[in-house]
């Protein structure tokens, strides 16, 4: 964290219900993407050519893989997911269980994956206590920099209890979607 | 500035008066005692206790009275809120200023003569993070009266985000303003 505190005084928390008014005010409208974390609003004002072709890319293959099955799960791109009064992170990709709500609940979501260059900190520390303490059965943190899938299942309080990785070039095979596998080749 | 910085990754944002505005009428602040838009982040200030109340008020009511007697047109407030575009709206403890009261309106930076912090536990805070902030946005005077040192630090002539001279007044002692023409505040009781 990089408030500065002294005693007497501490950031406030902000809650789901301000982080959509200042959204739909307008404040956020010269950044990329804008999450509220734990009560905190972050935001990125750039995405790099890097994130985004590995963005891209991947959302493809997971679009294949699940056409490939018959899961009762959508892919969403980037969905703002409520997951409590103070939390809502921007996962770069979901899978969740259909639902058109204005905003999509954390409890539809299946997998959250994070593209991570310049975030891997954040994506494997923060992000990942976040969506286990919220219970989001599975998590991918795509690890550009040392080309490997961190995957991460069971969540347990604050943590995921099962994890393994997976080096760029090998098949991702989901550990809570039952033969739901993506190729990582082109990653 | 950063507007025209690009960045990739996460930072905390900065937001504005507008911003803190619009989340202060739909009641975002409503579990705090206080808040405060500091260099883009909304700050919360806990509960104030006696010690600070009392030392705010007597030099409140003595600042008032000096006021009134050396500065035709001003006039000495509490705990008012002041806006520093795009992205500062602190609550100072004091605040001595020209401006004509109005429903709605924020005290404009442009017309306040001297600020007043009270410190019980956030005299570094005052000191440095605030001190930034009145400096940088050429308030004339900046007085922290810090009750655990039990003086009071006067600062004045900002430049470049900083004041260039400051000095140290023990409670009990006479505070004259360094800015303000035979302002002279007794700290006596303090």
């Amino acid at each position: 964290m990089n408030a500065p505190h002294d005693p007497g005084t501490h950031r406030a928390k902000l809650r789901v219900s301000d982080f959509l008014l200042l959204s739909e005010a307008g404040a956020f409208s010269d950044y990329a993407r804008s999450e509220l974390i734990e009560g905190e609003i972050w935001v990125v004002n750039a995405v790099h050519s890097r994130h985004a072709r590995a963005h891209a890319w991947l959302t493809v293959e997971l679009g294949i893989a699940l056409k490939a099955g018959n899961w009762p799960l959508t892919l969403y791109t980037a969905p703002s997911t409520a997951l409590s009064d103070d939390s809502l992170p921007e996962p770069d990709i979901a899978l969740a269980h259909c639902n058109d709500a204005k905003i999509l609940p954390g409890s539809a979501t299946q997998l959250a994956v994070e593209i991570a260059d310049s975030t891997i900190d954040i994506d494997l520390g923060r992000k990942a206590r976040l969506y286990a303490r919220h219970g989001v059965p599975e998590y991918w943190v795509v690890d550009l920099e040392r080309k490997r899938i961190h995957q991460m299942w069971a969540p347990r309080d604050e943590n995921y209890a099962e994890q393994r990785q997976i080096a760029f070039g090998e098949h991702v095979v989901a550990a809570t979607i039952d033969g739901l596998v993506v190729v990582t080749e082109g990653l | 500035m950063t507007a025209l910085q690009k960045w990739d990754e996460p930072r905390p944002v900065r937001l504005t008066i507008e911003d803190f505005l619009h989340l202060d009428q739909a009641g975002a602040f409503r579990d705090y005692a206080k808040t405060e838009l500091i260099e883009g982040t909304i700050v919360a200030m806990n509960a104030q206790f006696s010690m600070h109340g009392h030392v705010q008020s007597l030099l409140f009511r003595r600042l008032a009275d000096a006021v009134d007697e050396a500065m035709h047109g001003y006039r000495t407030w509490i705990e008012v809120s002041v806006a520093i575009p795009p992205a500062d709206m602190p609550e100072p403890d004091i605040v001595v200023t020209r401006f004509e009261p109005s429903h709605g309106a924020p005290v404009p930076v442009e017309t306040v003569a001297l600020v007043v912090e009270v410190a019980d536990s956030t005299a570094s805070y005052d000191r440095t993070t605030k001190a930034r902030v009145y400096a940088g946005a050429a308030i004339a005077e900046y007085w922290v009266a810090d009750i655990q040192a039990r003086s009071i630090h006067q600062m004045w002539r900002p430049e470049s985000g900083n004041y260039a001279e400051h000095r140290r007044v023990a409670f009990g002692e006479r505070v004259t303003a360094a800015t303000i023409d035979s302002l002279i505040v007794d700290t006596a009781g303090l």
